[in-house]
């Protein structure tokens, strides 16, 4: 076994294994113009479409609770039949008018308080203080985007974090180690695969594996002892990626990272 | 004498009564019995109830009739959002082409490098799932954005 083995081992390249670390987005992506029109004129059919809400289920008759609720509701048009109506004659069920799209509106707390499940909802800022202060090493930065790990090497500029082969080891491993070494333990990864995700030849016959690995939790911090190799890093988009990057090695690395 | 008496008295305050209070000779209990005739108990009127939320009876809105102008309309758009995520699905998978080739592509080279790199490259990972810890985005940010404190 180890004969043929030690043969193609003679001419041995160098192999570095480079790691390409993500943070997957928190914020689905915006919706494009069709998306959105799609969405409301479904989302009309589907209300005009839907049966009556059945309040007799969730209000007993004759409660407060009841009359919270009735006061707050719009009060269809009544058939009368000493009236002609243009737009079609009422056809009410249930307190329903038919041919439209029920609107049911749920009573508000006066005080608008905390414990009530009534209450409207606050949504959280997708621009966040990372965003505006325009800090690139924080993880809380463009949440709608993919970011993934750059560092800055004092040698050769901005790149994904590489390593050198150590004996031994295979790729993912010393991808994973190698970026523990340079960013600190506190740091939770999971590797997608063992294989390599792509690979670039250099001209003095040098290889690039690329190994893809997503954070879950912690931070990157530049360990004190690579600080004299790696002066910053940052979690950039695709976008910001092809403006640090010289444009032959974005063009090789272009298809392994999304929007 | 003394039963002539007591005649006389009693008769006395009949005769008052009359006058001017009506004698009470009707008493409203709580009812046991449900109104109509079906006499049907609430625990049954509960389900009927129960049952009449899951039922269409009376709860469906009106047939929807497109006119001849409208269903043209309606049949555009859907061929449009059909074309649309054509063409999405044709980007997403010349992506995943190229992003298989190029896969396939490294491990020949590794495999032509470093034949040992590339046997461990192979090793079957199957089972292999997604963390626990892994976020699906949603449409809006959560109140924490980054648990930063981790300690391995």
């Amino acid at each position: 076994m180890s004969a043929p083995a030690k043969a193609t081992f003679r001419k041995a390249v160098p192999i570095r294994a480079n790691l390409i670390l993500s943070r997957i987005p928190l914020v689905v992506p915006e919706q494009t113009k069709i998306e959105q029109q799609y969405h409301d004129y479904q989302n009309q059919l589907e209300r005009r479409m839907m049966w009556t809400f059945p309040a007799y289920h969730y209000f007993k008759k004759g409660t407060l609770s009841e009359h919270k609720f009735l006061s707050v509701q719009k009060k269809p048009i009544i058939k009368n039949p000493d009236v002609w109506y243009p737009k079609g004659v009422p056809d009410i069920q249930h307190g329903r008018e038919r041919s439209k799209a029920q609107e049911v509106i749920l009573p508000q707390n006066e005080g608008g308080e905390g414990s009530n499940i009534t209450r409207p909802v606050e949504k959280n800022p997708i621009i966040t203080t990372a965003d505006e202060s325009g800090d690139k090493s924080s993880l809380e930065r463009r949440l709608r985007n993919t970011l993934y790990l750059l560092v800055n090497y004092k040698k050769t500029g901005w790149n994904f974090p590489k390593f050198e082969m150590k004996d031994g080891a295979s790729l993912d491993t010393v991808a994973e180690n190698g970026l523990r070494t340079i960013g600190g333990d506190n740091i939770n990864t999971w590797t997608v695969s063992k294989k390599p995700a792509g690979v670039i030849k250099s001209e003095d016959g040098s290889c690039d594996f690329f190994i893809k690995s997503h954070i879950l939790a912690g931070k990157f911090n530049i360990a004190n002892d690579s600080k004299n190799d790696i002066t910053e890093y940052a979690w950039l988009t695709k976008k910001e990626i092809a403006e640090k990057l010289n444009k032959d090695q974005f063009q090789l690395t272009e298809y392994l990272l999304t929007k | 004498m003394l039963s002539a008496s007591v005649k006389s008295s009693q008769k006395k305050s009949v005769t008052m009564m009359t006058s001017w209070v009506q004698p009470l000779n009707q008493v409203r209990y709580k009812r046991t019995k449900t109104k109509g005739s079906s006499g049907i108990t609430p625990q049954t009127q509960r389900i009927i109830t129960q049952l009449s939320v899951m039922s269409a009876r009376k709860k469906q809105p009106k047939m929807l009739k497109l006119s001849k102008e409208d269903l043209i309309k309606h049949q555009t758009i859907q061929t449009a959002w059909n074309t649309y995520q054509d063409i999405l699905q044709n980007e997403r998978q010349t992506m995943l082409k190229l992003q298989y080739n190029k896969m396939d592509e490294a491990m020949t080279v590794l495999k032509q490098v470093a034949p040992k790199l590339y046997a461990d490259a192979n090793i079957n990972e199957s089972g292999k799932v997604f963390p626990m810890e892994m976020r699906i985005p949603t449409d809006y940010p959560p109140r924490k954005l980054w648990y930063y404190d981790y300690k391995k």
